[in-house]
């Protein structure tokens, strides 16, 4: 991106809190309780006092009532669950007689009694250690708030309502105003609190409207004035009279996730120098840092099944994977991260289960072909991919590839997604497209592939299942899957052979390179790039540096000219160059 | 009266939605349920939503219940059923 010329714009800094960039007017919302007028009571005024209370409390719960029904029918029953809590919290006993104490007791008026309880509730909240519950006192305040509004008869908002494109600001905003606007009026919402777990954030987030939090002057926001929100970056500009020359300042990590401190990954090297990378396997958040913290220059594949598994009634949304892999790309920096798309098999998603239609999905409809066969799956995690790729080094990998065809149908999916993002104002980075060689067909035309793919990753499980068709959860025939069958050493070797020569990098990213002996092997059959589970790094670095690339070479011509399973096992159990008390029998769990 | 322990196990914890499921059932029995993290002295209404949420009790939390009316073994019941059941959330 250009460098930023953007002195003359007002732009106030924040966090994005929920992403995407709009433009729209300034509405400012009170939200601060009301001045509190009077202090004291008589005693004879208790009975008075304490009827005002109620009728303020029946006010705020008819409102909240009010609130969730119109939440429920604009946005579903979870979020008009969270108004559940709500009323919970106005109907606290705890909360009801300590207020109705102060009155009675200490002659405070209720709109004192109101404000001092909700401070000392406030206070202890704000003790919790732990951050979630902590943000729970918003819920509280929220409640509080209203019913001191209601008690001093005030409308809690004041913003000017008349416009369309409605960029809402105010110090602290919560779920209600989405029952008080209309949602398609809503352009963005703007305010002082932070806090990425707010239920409001999260509505936000699935509504698409963009949210900036922690601004801590709002002054420069002033009703009716024209902004742009850019909630990936979490900035709001105030909008000059002219765009021409503006040009927005450079995209940052805009997430509630650390960006991360990747050290320089360790170099390993064979005895005799050949530099071998390892890079790891990971489908979750946390397997990330472990990744980082055993040295991996990159995640050769995540698996995004465990993000689709999150949710068993459907496929999850667009915004909800761009969240996820824009916080992997940010922290991964310029290390690369190969995102596989989804490749249900057999983990088991009623979901997933229903659209394949079939039991057993082996050799069924997954993989690319259920992508291909329904685009509205395949083509929002795509685009989600090339949002987040503006964070970082993301690559598209898709697997259980079988022809040409179906790569050349693939890139067409992903140069829609392209070009659609390209109308709605986002210009994405190039982003590097590759194939799972698991399927024989993929690896006989493998010629014809490194034409059209970037780079390919090899799945050793499913390359043996699919080589030796044998069905690794099939009782009767699982022993008869054997990594060292002849047949699987001449597929890997024609792989190492044929993306040599088309000069296209290949990674393996199977089990078979967490094993000790099975990775000198695979080294020695020419690949350079082994990705596998962050803890068995550096087991592995540590085997590698040990071991003599030419050594390893002549012993994979050797086991290549075997003839059965059997000589291959022995002769890899034989030689101790290839690696460490390898039994060489099956795989490792 | 009668003391019960259990665990939190949904992934959020006895967050917002889940407080409020337990302050529903626990408003539905006569009895007087009391409850606390394992171990502590502390002793919350549990048909105060405002205490629950105060507890801040993460996954993995143990609480104990000390229930005391006419109907607290069905309370009891019905209360461990609720968290072994995860307050119905997905993981």
């Amino acid at each position: 991106m250009k460098s930023l010329e953007y002195g003359a714009l007002n732009v106030l800094q924040g966090v994005g809190l929920s992403p995407g960039v709009r433009r729209g007017r300034v509405c400012r919302l009170q939200s601060h309780g009301p001045v509190v007028q009077r202090l004291n009571i008589k005693a004879d005024q208790i009975a008075d006092e304490l009827k005002q209370l109620a009728a303020a409390v029946n006010r705020t719960r008819q409102q909240l009532i009010e609130i969730k029904a119109q939440l429920q029918e604009r946005l579903g029953g979870e979020s008009a669950s969270v108004l559940d809590a709500h009323l919970l919290i106005l109907e606290d006993p705890t909360l009801q007689s300590s207020i109705q104490e102060k009155i009675e007791h200490d002659l405070t008026s209720s709109e004192r009694a109101v404000q001092e309880v909700t401070e000392q509730l406030l206070s202890a909240y704000r003790s919790i250690e732990d951050p979630i519950f902590r943000e729970r006192r918003f819920d509280l305040e929220e409640v509080l708030e209203r019913l001191a509004f209601n008690l001093a008869e005030l409308d809690p908002h004041h913003g000017s309502v008349s416009d369309e494109d409605l960029v809402l600001v105010a110090p602290t905003l919560s779920l209600s105003i989405l029952a008080e606007f209309e949602v398609s009026r809503i352009r963005g919402l703007v305010s002082t609190r932070g806090g990425s777990a707010s239920h409001l954030t999260i509505i936000a987030r699935s509504l698409q409207i963009p949210m900036v939090g922690s601004i801590e002057d709002l002054t420069a926001l002033r009703n009716g004035q024209r902004v742009l929100i850019d909630g990936d970056r979490g900035l709001v500009m105030v909008e000059p009279e002219s765009w021409a020359g503006v040009v927005p300042p450079p995209a940052r990590p805009a997430t509630d996730l650390e960006p991360a401190e990747w050290n320089s990954p360790e170099v390993v090297t064979t005895l005799d120098g050949q530099v071998i990378s390892l890079l790891a396997n990971t489908e979750l958040d946390n397997d990330l840092e472990q990744a980082r913290d055993a040295g991996a220059e990159g995640i050769g594949l995540f698996r995004t099944e465990y993000l689709f598994m999150s949710r068993k009634d459907g496929a999850i949304d667009e915004e909800q994977q761009y969240r996820s892999y824009q916080r992997l790309a940010a922290a991964a920096g310029s290390h690369p991260v190969h995102v596989r798309t989804l490749d249900i098999g057999d983990e088991g998603h009623p979901y997933f289960e229903e659209l394949a239609g079939e039991t057993e999905p082996v050799l069924g409809l997954r993989g690319i072909r259920l992508g291909l066969e329904y685009p509205e799956i395949l083509l929002p995690q795509i685009r989600a991919i090339l949002r987040a790729a503006c964070f970082g080094n993301l690559k598209i990998v898709f697997p259980m590839v079988s022809s040409v065809d179906e790569v050349i149908r693939a890139r067409s999916i992903v140069d829609q997604a392209r070009s659609d993002l390209a109308r709605e104002g986002l210009s994405v980075p190039p982003v590097q497209v590759g194939v799972m060689l698991e399927v024989p067909a993929a690896i006989l035309c493998l010629e014809a592939l490194t034409e059209i793919a970037d780079f390919f990753l090899v799945g050793t499980n499913d390359l043996i299942q699919y080589t030796l068709a044998i069905d690794r959860n099939a009782p009767r025939v699982a022993h008869l899957f054997q990594a060292l069958h002849p047949a699987v050493l001449t597929s890997l070797a024609r792989i190492a052979e044929v993306t040599k020569r088309a000069d296209r990098p290949v990674t393996v990213c199977g089990e078979m390179a967490t094993q000790s002996g099975l990775a000198g092997l695979l080294i020695g059959l020419g690949f350079r790039r082994l990705s596998m589970n962050p803890w068995s790094i550096s087991t592995i670095r540590d085997h590698i540096r040990r071991m003599t690339l030419s050594d390893l070479e002549s012993a994979a011509q050797q086991a290549l000219s075997l003839k059965t399973i059997e000589e291959v096992e022995r002769f890899i159990e034989e030689t101790g160059l290839l690696g460490v008390s390898s039994s060489g029998r099956g795989l490792p769990t | 009266m009668i003391e019960g322990t259990v665990e939190v196990s949904n992934g959020l914890g006895l967050h917002a939605r889940a407080a409020a499921k337990l302050v529903r059932l626990a408003s539905r029995f006569e009895s007087d349920i009391k409850l606390g993290r394992q171990g502590r002295s502390e002793q919350i209404d549990g048909k105060s939503i405002l205490g629950i949420l105060f507890l801040a009790a993460a996954r993995g939390t143990s609480l104990q219940f000390r229930i005391e009316g006419p109907d607290e073994q069905q309370a009891m019941i019905a209360i461990e059923e609720l968290f072994r059941q995860g307050f119905e959330e997905f993981e």
